[in-house]
């Protein structure tokens, strides 16, 4: 049965824990992790109204980047020098299930946070689209 | 022997006088000299205060993180006086030095500790703030007890354990430590850091495939000498080293100081 007092309790429960989420999340958007590519990123490419959901890994081994496009059954999978530190692009070349060459060119952004962004285009069957992901 | 001392004193006067120092009686005096390190009953080196009295380790010699060697100007917050000695600062990888002039460039901005993240690996012990180094026999550890940053611990095993499999655990601040002693210096070995902070002040990037060694020893009462190891083949294209002294505070506590975010609140 709820009660009044149980009911403040309650609201007092929840406003609590938003507070705290709240604060680690802060202090997650802050903090910064090693390779700047390292990690799980999620994102989209194509146009408007036209969009495709993409979830990349990246992993640096000390001279390349290893990584999987939408791990899973259907992963593609690359390995490279990606990205180019002087002016932080990145570049990602790898070849469809059904062997068609994709090629992701994109910036490097926020470089300081946790939540770091890659923004440029997706090049698969000759056309370009563009592309955009956080690192999660 | 006394006209000896005399004639000591007499010498060092008249070299003051040759460089062009301050002619005041200080100047002469020669230092007095640092007793011995204190020993535990079982002729260990005691890092710490003896039994009965007080004190930490306070100021270091240096103010950031350089490899040996190197000469680097840095203000006390580990920012470069110029930009063009980042390449000397360590031996980076391209991604590596390129995300050092960025943190650089942007005025350490980014710096976890700004969110009061721990000042892990051997950046504590340049951190204002202080720290103590405490021998525990009943459970054969070292314990690291910093008043800088967000005022931590660290614990170093004594007891000849094996580090856990990284494939296992996910990376910590403060990893996994292991400590042995070789004569009078502790040596400390760690590994199974997470890369959520940074290592110097200076914003020196790393990889969880860091692996520290660290050497304590202690010449004398008033001085802890300390050397780090810094091996990272992801970040860095070799492992080098890093070294400074800390002067002993006799008689001191660390203050009671707390980390709040961008901000340290004290006494």
């Amino acid at each position: 049965m709820r009660t009044p007092i149980t009911g403040d309790i309650m609201s007092l429960l929840a406003k609590c824990t938003g507070v705290v989420l709240c604060l680690v999340l802060a202090v997650a958007a802050r903090s910064q992790e090693g390779f700047p590519l390292d990690g799980t990123w999620r994102g989209e490419w194509g146009a408007d109204g036209n969009t495709s959901a993409v979830v990349i890994v990246m992993k640096w081994d000390g001279k390349n980047v290893n990584g999987m496009i939408n791990p899973g059954p259907n992963v593609v999978r690359f390995s490279g020098p990606v990205l180019e530190p002087s002016n932080w692009t990145v570049r990602i070349e790898a070849q469809s299930r059904d062997g068609q060459p994709i090629v992701i060119d994109a910036k490097l952004d926020d470089i300081g946070s946790y939540n770091r962004t890659l923004t440029g285009s997706w090049k698969q069957a000759g056309v370009d689209h563009p592309f955009k992901m956080a690192r999660e | 022997m006394r006209h000896s001392r005399m004639a000591t004193l007499l010498l060092a006067a008249a070299l003051a006088g040759c460089d062009g120092a301050s002619d005041s009686a200080a100047s002469v005096t020669p230092p007095e000299a640092s007793k011995p390190a204190p020993r535990y009953p079982d002729g260990q080196i005691r890092f710490d205060a003896e039994p009965g009295g007080r004190g930490y380790w306070g100021r270091a010699s240096v103010s950031s993180l350089f490899e040996k060697g190197a000469q680097v100007a840095m203000d006390e917050n580990g920012l470069l006086a110029s930009i063009g000695d980042a390449p000397r600062v360590a031996p980076f990888q391209p991604w590596a030095l390129a995300l050092y002039e960025y943190r650089q460039r942007n005025g350490l901005k980014d710096d976890p500790a700004r969110a009061c993240i721990a000042p892990a690996g051997p950046r504590h012990l340049h951190t204002a703030g202080g720290f103590r180094i405490i021998r525990d026999p009943t459970y054969d550890r070292m314990y690291v007890l910093f008043g800088g940053g967000n005022r931590n611990w660290r614990v170093v095993f004594m007891d000849g354990r094996e580090p856990p499999n990284p494939e296992e655990v996910s990376g910590t601040y403060f990893g996994h430590q292991a400590g042995h002693w070789e004569g009078d210096t502790l040596v400390v070995e760690s590994s199974g850091y997470n890369a959520r902070f940074w290592f110097s002040n200076g914003g020196l990037p790393h990889t969880e495939a860091l692996r520290l060694t660290e050497r304590f020893s202690r010449p004398d009462f008033d001085t802890l000498k300390y050397e780090v190891t810094v091996d990272d083949s992801l970040t860095y294209t070799r492992p080098w080293t890093a070294e400074w002294t800390v002067e002993w505070v006799d008689g001191g506590e660390i203050a009671e100081r707390f980390c709040e975010d961008h901000k340290s609140v004290g006494e």
